[in-house]
């Protein structure tokens, strides 16, 4: 039984090792390959900065916020365990600014301690008048993605440096499953006129005063196109770049000095910050998760293809939930193939 | 008199900031500040610098209400200027967390911090042997960088600095017309106050980038600060020790206890191991005192005492000594024009 993954960012990785979890020991014969263009640190998740935050609209996707909880949950009971270093996950408090009061986000109780703020912390920002603080996580790309790898290594999950131009190429070869997990190219294998890159470009400095995330809203120019400011546990991530439908990944000077002045306005220190290092990303943007089974017929074989992509700027915050998922229609495609007799773990 | 000549003795957080309000209040007034130790060996080196105030038994809670509020809001306005990061000031959130429910709920100071509210049952679950916890966000001073900006500053204004171990304030009388007494610990030799005495507190400081927030357990004696390049974990409160030692047995048990409230701490890189001698008295004293010898008198104000609570009241208690350097100079104004008469 042969499932080969496609794309090695949060998405591909995690659903690798949740799948191997849960079935490794209940198929003997299952068999993962991991194929994909870019590994660590090169995928559009070791940019990110790694902080858990749903969008401030659920869009209408309940399904999408019970799998930002479950993410929410399974890395705050990893929050004690000796890897929780190695795996880049820690605590971190901070602000949510508004210019008006906004009704609380669907995540309001998945994140810890989460209030309005004082008029005496509003002082701090002026030009916001309201706003949130509350306690999130952070699970760093750049330490996440190669504990997950190392995992999977140790587990004997197989690597494939390789761009993969189609499903059949890889179900045509013996694939008994295909897990499309591959963020933004995701057309490239299937056009999905709904899958559209939200470009985003950040600046890391050295700013190792700020313990804070600091993000900002502008209602009307939508998600991450206002200054953010997050800190990390080796440089402090600055951004406020969102461009939809632009697919390029160079960084732009124009977008340096927005992000410098508008993150400096918010916290004048920064103007001491070292700058370190800057990237510019594609987040895979969709009106909601794609994450369904496909069977397409090539010829005499069923081909079996689970999508899970389109994770636009929350990939790291719902990617586990997303991973369970992934797996439980595993475990059906495995059932129908009589390679279980039931799927294992709870039904959601 | 034209310009008074103020001898601040002490180079510690409480020297450098009373020196510093001298300069603004007394602009006339020429500053010089001597001390045998300047950062990085005084004892504000060794302090993580948090604004958490210690209760001193004797002083009014409305004094070290106003103290607190002034050096917050002094603080305050700093962590949000373009000089933050030079002057070492930056806010932390964190936890107070007790094993059992405390009697007073609400300290003092709960409405001078941001955001102070009691945790809830989600957040008390990272803490299974506490019971109760408060959730907040203050104010820390990092030093060096904290006094290196103030002394920054008083260069600025014109202050001289000399390194120079004071025996006696009495041999200061023929160069200076005032003298400020910063000493903190070094005042029971100066000035014979017996009762100040050291409560010793032993630190590490570590690297751990990852950890953003204070925890502290409500007792005191067990408590993790971050800081710009170092956490420092904490502690020891051992009363009436000199001993500026570290003692190994110590550190293997203040690490075990941080590492109890935050286990992340087990993959703690770089551990380095400072000592201080908090100068501690039942009340701060912040007090003018004249020395008289054969006709002589020399007007000295004293600004010592401060214990466990140095940053959290600094500027507060700095804007008071200063405030008695005025009243020193008009007496010293009024004396020489009677003395004309």
């Amino acid at each position: 039984m042969r499932v080969a993954i496609i794309g090695a960012g949060v998405t591909g990785l995690s659903s690798a090792l949740c799948i191997h979890e849960q079935f490794h020991g209940l198929v003997p014969s299952l068999e993962l390959e991991i194929y994909a263009e870019r590994f660590t640190p090169h995928t559009t998740s070791d940019g990110a900065a790694g902080l858990w935050q749903p969008y401030l609209s659920d869009r209408g996707n309940l399904q999408e916020t019970l799998w930002n909880k479950e993410t929410f949950d399974y890395l705050l009971g990893h929050l004690h365990s000796p890897a929780a270093e190695e795996m880049g996950l820690f605590l971190v408090s901070g602000y949510n600014l508004f210019t008006e009061p906004v009704p609380d986000p669907s995540w309001k109780n998945i994140v810890l301690g989460f209030r309005n703020l004082t008029p005496k912390e509003l002082e701090l920002f002026p030009g916001y008048s309201y706003g949130w603080f509350n306690t999130a996580l952070m699970l760093e790309g750049r330490n996440y993605l190669p504990w997950l790898t190392n995992r999977l290594m140790q587990r004997g999950v197989k690597f494939f440096h390789k761009k993969v131009e189609s499903f059949q190429e890889v179900s045509g070869d013996g694939v008994d499953v295909v897990l499309n997990c591959s963020g933004m190219r995701s057309g490239d294998l299937q056009p999905d006129p709904e899958l559209q890159p939200d470009r985003g470009q950040i600046i890391k400095v050295l700013a190792p005063w700020v313990k804070h995330f600091i993000i900002t809203h502008n209602l009307k120019s939508g998600t991450y196109s206002s200054p953010y400011i997050i800190p990390g546990s080796e440089f402090t991530v600055l951004g406020g770049i969102n461009q939809h439908g632009n697919w390029s990944e160079e960084n732009s000077a124009k977008d340096h000095k927005s992000i410098w002045e508008s993150c400096c306005q918010l916290l004048p220190a920064l103007q001491k910050a070292k700058i370190v290092g800057e990237w510019s990303g594609l987040r895979p943007a969709r009106p909601s998760v794609r994450l369904e089974r496909e069977s397409t017929r090539l010829g005499n074989l069923r081909a079996e293809v689970i999508h899970n992509y389109g994770h636009g700027g929350f990939g790291i915050t719902i990617h586990w939930g997303c991973a369970m998922a992934a797996a439980r229609l595993l475990g059906t495609i495995l059932q129908e193939k009589q390679q279980l007799a039931t799927p294992p773990g709870p039904r959601l | 008199m034209a310009s008074p000549k103020v001898a601040v003795v002490g180079a510690g957080v409480i020297g450098l900031s009373t020196a510093l309000c001298i300069t603004e209040t007394c602009p006339s007034c020429s500053v010089t500040v001597l001390s045998d130790q300047f950062s990085p060996n005084t004892t504000s080196d060794v302090a993580a610098g948090m604004l958490i105030p210690h209760t001193y038994p004797d002083t009014p809670i409305h004094r070290q209400k106003q103290w607190f509020k002034e050096t917050f809001t002094y603080l305050f306005a700093i962590s949000n200027s373009a000089e933050a990061s030079e002057a070492g000031i930056h806010l932390v959130s964190g936890w107070q967390v007790f094993k059992s429910t405390p009697k007073e709920q609400l300290p003092f100071w709960s409405d001078i911090v941001l955001g102070f509210r009691p945790m809830s049952e989600a957040e008390l679950q990272k803490f299974p042997q506490h019971r109760f916890g408060q959730a907040f966000t203050t104010l820390k001073c990092d030093c060096p960088p904290y006094l290196l900006w103030l002394e920054k500053r008083l260069k600025a204004a014109g202050t001289q600095m000399y390194t120079r171990k004071v025996a006696d304030l009495w041999e200061l009388h023929s160069e200076y017309d005032i003298v400020v007494n910063c000493t903190g610990m070094g005042a029971h030799q100066l000035v014979g106050d017996k009762q100040l005495s050291p409560i010793r507190g032993q630190v590490l400081k570590v690297h751990v980038p990852w950890v953003k927030h204070f925890i502290r357990d409500g007792d005191g004696l067990t408590y993790i600060y971050p800081g710009i390049h170092s956490v420092t974990l904490g502690g020891t409160r051992e009363e009436g020790s000199w001993s500026l030692s570290p003692d190994a047995g110590t550190t293997r048990d203040i690490f075990d206890r941080c590492c109890s409230l935050e286990p992340s701490l087990q993959g703690a890189q770089d551990i380095e191991v400072k000592v201080g001698l908090r100068p501690s008295r039942q009340c701060v004293r912040v007090q003018r005192e004249v020395l008289s010898h054969g006709g002589v008198k020399l007007p000295v104000v004293h600004n010592y005492g401060h214990g466990a609570g140095g940053f959290s009241v600094h500027r507060g208690t700095a804007n008071e000594a200063a405030h008695l350097v005025g009243e020193c100079i008009s007496d010293l104004q009024g004396s020489s024009s009677r003395a004309k008469l």
